[in-house]
């Protein structure tokens, strides 16, 4: 019922950015960590990617990856800028979709109330 | 803590950087301290921080000692003085401690600002789908 | 007219974008049949509907049992705490109750429409 095009990509897109948050999280938790690698969650493109295609959009995972880019003097590679600036959009745009997931059960909701 | 995993994840960078913030914190209430020549100097300390076993954020992996010899200083006068006039002064640098104090004062607060947002995101998760 | 009411609300129903899931249930002939009842009804278009919508509201049944079971799963991860992200299961418990939902007024409907034939004929 819920596997419409739109409503599968929202649903893509809650578990890319949740994914997105823990990765986030566990960059800035190891900010000073040495050797540490900055993990990046990647999912927008596979997504837009799936839909242009004419693929299920439930068939795209969130995959999270290394970044390469180099380490400071400490050992770690996180840019602390960078990461927080990411979070707020990531946070932003998870309740932005909540919003839009939120909106599709209203009218369902509406249909039953109407029926 | 794991359904709220960012939160966890936050909340072991606050407690990390807690412990490094306080280390550091006594390493400069301690600079002054004097030692015998017998004894050790104070020796500094540092939190290592090391990723957590699970993968879900940090841990401390071990604490580093700074030198026990420290700095010997020669002043007669001093009570504590040996019989050449030497006294033992940690090796501490108030410089560098106060830039230890800096980053471990930001990592803190980043982490903080995690726990923070990361709250509201799950708020919104939660309401999903209510009346 | 009270007979286009019900009728027109499941059309309704069907017509949602977003709602594909209603002709989702079982294949848009069993509502569609209804909306051919309006009038001549005769004993034929009152067997006709009456069982391709048995069939529609069981596969519904069976997908609404499917999106609980996930719920269900999901609401066991939320309380020994190994749930990952909790929008997984507000979306599938929201799912399974709005799905349930769904089903029994589209139910409701067809069985309300269905009387209205048969005190018409008697």
């Amino acid at each position: 019922m819920f596997d419409d095009v739109s409503s599968s990509s929202l649903k893509v897109a809650v578990a890319g950015l949740s994914a997105r948050q823990n990765a986030i999280a566990n960059n800035i938790a190891n900010i000073e960590t040495p050797g540490y690698q900055a993990r990046k969650v990647k999912f927008e493109e596979a997504l837009s990617g799936a839909v242009a295609n004419g693929r299920s959009p439930s068939t795209v995972t969130p995959s999270v990856q290394n970044s390469l880019e180099p380490s400071r003097l400490n050992g770690s590679n996180v840019n602390l800028d960078e990461e927080t600036l990411s979070h707020i959009d990531t946070t932003m745009r998870y309740q932005l979709t909540l919003r839009a997931l939120d909106s599709k059960y209203g009218l369902i909701r509406d249909a039953i109330k109407g029926a | 803590m794991s359904i709220f995993n960012a939160i966890g994840t936050a909340a072991s960078g606050v407690t990390v950087y807690r412990k490094y913030l306080d280390a550091v914190s006594d390493n400069i209430a301690n600079m002054d301290n004097v030692s015998k020549t017998s004894e050790n100097a104070f020796q500094a300390r540092y939190v290592i921080a090391q990723q957590a076993q699970d993968g879900n954020g940090v841990q401390v992996g071990g604490i580093a000692l700074g030198s026990a010899e420290g700095v010997l200083s020669y002043e007669p006068d001093n009570p504590m003085a040996d019989t050449e006039g030497y006294v033992r002064r940690p090796d501490i640098d108030l410089g560098s401690q106060m830039a230890q104090l800096m980053m471990a004062q930001r990592a803190y607060q980043a982490n903080l600002s995690v726990v923070d947002r990361a709250r509201e995101s799950y708020s919104a998760a939660i309401q999903l789908g209510k009346g | 007219m009270i007979m286009t009411s019900p009728i027109s609300a499941i059309s309704a129903l069907s017509g949602l974008s977003g709602v594909g899931g209603v002709s989702g249930i079982g294949g848009a002939g069993g509502v569609g049949g209804l909306d051919g009842l309006p009038g001549a009804g005769g004993a034929g278009a009152v067997s006709g509907p009456n069982t391709d919508f048995a069939g529609m509201l069981s596969k519904g049944l069976e997908s609404v049992q499917a999106s609980q079971t996930k719920a269900s799963d999901l609401a066991v991860q939320v309380a020994n705490g190994t749930l990952q992200d909790p929008a997984q299961y507000t979306m599938a418990s929201t799912e399974a109750a709005l799905g349930l939902q769904l089903t029994m007024a589209v139910r409701n409907k067809a069985v309300e429409a269905f009387q209205e034939i048969m005190r018409m004929q008697a």
